[in-house]
């Protein structure tokens, strides 16, 4: 089976086009950030509490669990209720840890007498601890980045490619950390473990792209710079749809199976992974052409001038 | 030929040797759930074979305590401290009976806990988390200490409240002995002691143990102090005799006896109608001793044991669907040759998850993502492959030609995608914490043995159906 005999798409000569839309998808970025109001960072970083509850009996009022915990005197809490469990996070005005479970155990089943209530899970982040993660959440990215970027610098011996390569990736984690934002999911530890998936895949992506790239320039020296690099992307097209259909595949099936745990990594890995394609067809490869095709340009002019000689 | 022969024997035997690996892991799976109870209680060997699974996915509690340096002794090093601290915590956890807690030091002044399949979290946190100290204090029954008792009851305070802040209560501490304060018991909120001051702390105490000796066979506790505490004991016995020593643990009395005779040798014995029950409990508060300085909890997380169920299910079942899918997609698309992109598949799975039982790596559910995304992966270097040799039949090569021209022009492009993510799977490793060390394990051991799988096994297989002439030309 082959889903395309053989594809011909000017993607170089529509790159502008292109370019467009990834400015559309950092300005989304931008405004998901200013209409919620930045992330919504979890306990993780920012210390806190979450417990997580189930009751015996499913019929259990929201608006009577948050009266129970407001009537124990803590003021500052979130509520959220999914399937049969009901979340509870405080992020502020933190009693020690013990006395948070005690007091909402106490005084929610006070309220609900008649109904059992269960601790399903519980998460406790002392501040320093918070502090903590972010420092090494911030290190992983950075010296992740920087393996990358010096890794694609050597074996493309050109740090310009190298650079091309990290400004997609980059595209990619910032779109795809808007698109946490937009849906306001919580940023934790996993949000991360997610976005740096993202730009695995998207670095992936990329290297195969310039590979072929660079395999082309190599055998058809003759044909001129924007045919070599359309060809190559059409030559490596239907790999990188199947590819991408089947990591599609699975994140999809983590995202609606996988269970509440996984669901936000499913939904940054969905994400991702398009614009993982978008990126380093439609980013990259378009810069690195831009780049190359002035510094030609360059090179013609001082040719011209005489400051250079021309080889042939 | 001879070639083959040897990559051949290498994949045969590291399959061999997963399926040796895994052995354990799948007698464990087929054990109910009443002989894994009877294992884990037992020690079974078996139990350090066995993938282990994290706590998200088996339900316990993760505890990250910090020792509270402030509060320490100017002559004791914060890092023996902690040494010390860990010692101790691991001492009343392996009392608390958990099958395979982890205990660890974590920087200059944390102690990771790892508690899987722990049933009362709350019990165990409060024997850890505690700042326990014990104390050797003499019960006073003067007078004085009586009118000072008195005037505590009249004004119906306890003891906690009194000696929170004594100068809050001047008419009290007028009356109290020097040194003394009051105390609440075990067990009996009503009745208080008055103690003199602190004669000998838990750091003094080197064993405590039940015995049934005495003169009925009844259980019996037994001391045994260092050589400063036993010299110390020994004055203490010396001139309390027929007094009663109260054992304080976080200044509730556990237990008073009566000093008989002087103890010289620093090996005493605590007689009393204790339950069998009553003496271990005592016995451990004993043992358990002080901790150098308090410890605090500042991290915990805790997943109940159904919901780790639930999430071991689905996550499970939803990456077994991602698989089946990929799985049915490669054959349909590809054919024969996807029917060995399959196997590599399997291969690699099979590999990737005996090497985390035998390195004894924990799987946690992040770590679930992690396999399916070096799955993906994998899938993608096959793509590779096939597309590339779907290029150069399509150039007009023979099938055979094809294959090689395949393999060897797209080496290089699934090394350096699959290095770049080992590269940022590493650092994840080496910065992440908890969730994403899960991930990056398996992505990390799933991608070296992938680039085995996905680029060596299948070409193997390729040669080896040319090499017998069962493969005459491919149609993809």
């Amino acid at each position: 089976m082959q889903f395309f005999k053989s594809i011909h798409i000017d993607f170089i000569g529509n790159r502008r086009k292109f370019f467009v839309v990834a400015g559309m998808l950092l300005s989304m970025t931008v405004i998901a950030f200013i209409y919620r109001g930045g992330p919504n960072y979890g306990i993780d970083f920012t210390g806190g509490v979450l417990m997580q509850i189930s009751f015996q009996s499913n019929d259990v009022e929201l608006q009577d669990v948050r009266s129970a915990i407001e009537y124990a005197g803590i003021t500052s809490f979130e509520l959220q209720s999914s399937e049969n469990m009901i979340m509870i996070r405080a992020k502020k005005n933190l009693e020690l840890q013990e006395e948070f479970e005690r007091i909402i155990r106490d005084s929610i089943q006070a309220k609900l007498p008649d109904n059992p209530m269960k601790i399903e899970k519980i998460e406790y982040v002392g501040p320093s601890v918070g502090k903590y993660l972010s420092k090494q959440a911030l290190y992983a990215f950075f010296f992740a980045f920087l393996g990358m970027i010096v890794y694609v610098a050597f074996r493309f011996k050109s740090s310009l490619w190298g650079v091309a390569a990290v400004l997609g990736i980059a595209h990619d984690v910032i779109v795809s950390f808007g698109f946490v934002v937009l849906v306001n999911k919580e940023v934790n530890i996993t949000v991360i473990a997610a976005l740096l998936t993202v730009a695995g895949y998207s670095i992936n992506d990329t290297i195969v792209l310039f590979d072929r790239m660079k395999e082309n320039l190599r055998l058809c020296a003759k044909e001129d710079f924007t045919t070599i690099i359309n060809k190559s992307i059409n030559e490596v097209l239907i790999r990188t749809i199947v590819t991408s259909l089947t990591v599609f595949i699975v994140a999809s099936s983590l995202f609606f199976f996988g269970g509440e745990v996984i669901h936000t990594f499913a939904y940054i890995m969905i994400v991702g992974t398009a614009l993982g394609v978008f990126s380093s067809i439609f980013i990259c490869t378009p810069l690195v052409y831009e780049w190359e095709i002035r510094r030609a340009n360059r090179l013609k002019i001082a040719i011209k001038q005489g400051v250079v000689r021309s080889k042939r | 030929m001879s070639k083959i022969n040897w990559k051949l024997w290498i994949t045969v035997l590291l399959l061999a040797f997963s399926a040796w690996v895994l052995w354990p892991s799948i007698n464990w799976m087929m054990m109910s759930s009443d002989q894994k109870e009877q294992a884990e209680k037992e020690k079974d060997p078996i139990l350090g074979k066995v993938l282990k699974l994290g706590l998200d996915l088996k339900g316990g509690t993760h505890l990250l305590l910090e020792v509270d340096s402030s509060q320490l002794n100017d002559n004791v090093k914060i890092k023996d401290a902690v040494d010390r601290a860990t010692e101790i915590i691991r001492n009343r956890i392996d009392q608390f009976g958990v099958a395979e807690p982890m205990i660890a030091k974590q920087g200059d002044k944390w102690i990771v806990i790892q508690l899987p399949g722990i049933k009362d979290p709350k019990a165990a946190k409060a024997l850890i988390g505690k700042t326990a100290l014990l104390e050797f204090r003499i019960v006073d029954k003067s007078e004085q200490a009586g009118e000072a008792l008195d005037l505590l009851l009249d004004k119906k305070i306890t003891p906690a409240q009194y000696r929170e802040d004594p100068l809050a209560y001047p008419d009290i501490t007028a009356a109290m002995p020097e040194g003394a304060s009051v105390f609440e018991s075990k067990g009996d909120d009503s009745s208080y002691y008055v103690l003199s001051k602190t004669l000998l702390t838990g750091v003094a105490l080197t064993n405590a143990k039940v015995e049934f000796g005495g003169q009925f066979g009844q259980p019996i506790v037994s001391l045994e102090f260092n050589k400063d505490g036993g010299r110390i004991f020994a004055d203490i016995t010396e001139r309390n005799r027929e007094k009663n020593l109260a054992i304080v643990l976080d200044g509730i009395v556990q237990s008073a006896p009566v000093i008989r005779v002087k103890i010289p040798d620093g090996k005493a014995v605590i007689e009393g109608s204790f339950s069998a029950e009553d003496a271990r409990l005592l016995a451990t508060v004993l043992r358990a001793g002080a901790l150098p300085a308090p410890v605090k909890v500042i991290e915990e997380r805790t997943v109940g044991p159904s919901l780790g169920d639930d999430s071991i299910k689905s996550g499970f079942m939803s990456a077994l669907i991602g698989v089946v899918v990929v799985f049915v997609f490669m054959i349909v698309y590809y054919r024969f040759s996807g029917i060995i992109a399959d196997i590599a598949l399997a291969l690699n799975l099979i590999m990737l998850m005996a090497a985390m039982a035998y390195f004894q790596f924990t799987l946690t559910l992040p770590g679930v993502a992690g396999i399916a995304l070096t799955l993906a992966m994998a899938v993608d270097a096959n793509v590779l492959i096939l597309e590339r040799i779907r290029e150069e039949l399509a150039s007009g090569k023979t099938a055979r030609v094809a294959v090689d021209a395949g393999y060897q022009k797209v080496f290089w492009t699934i090394f350096d995608a699959n290095l770049t993510t080992l590269i940022a799977a590493v650092f994840l490793f080496q910065f992440g914490t908890g969730p994403i060390k899960g991930f990056a394990v398996t992505l990390s051991i799933g991608l070296i043995i992938s680039m085995f799988t996905a680029i060596t096994v299948t070409k193997l297989i390729y040669e080896f159906l040319f090499k017998e002439n069962l493969l005459l030309g491919i149609k993809i």
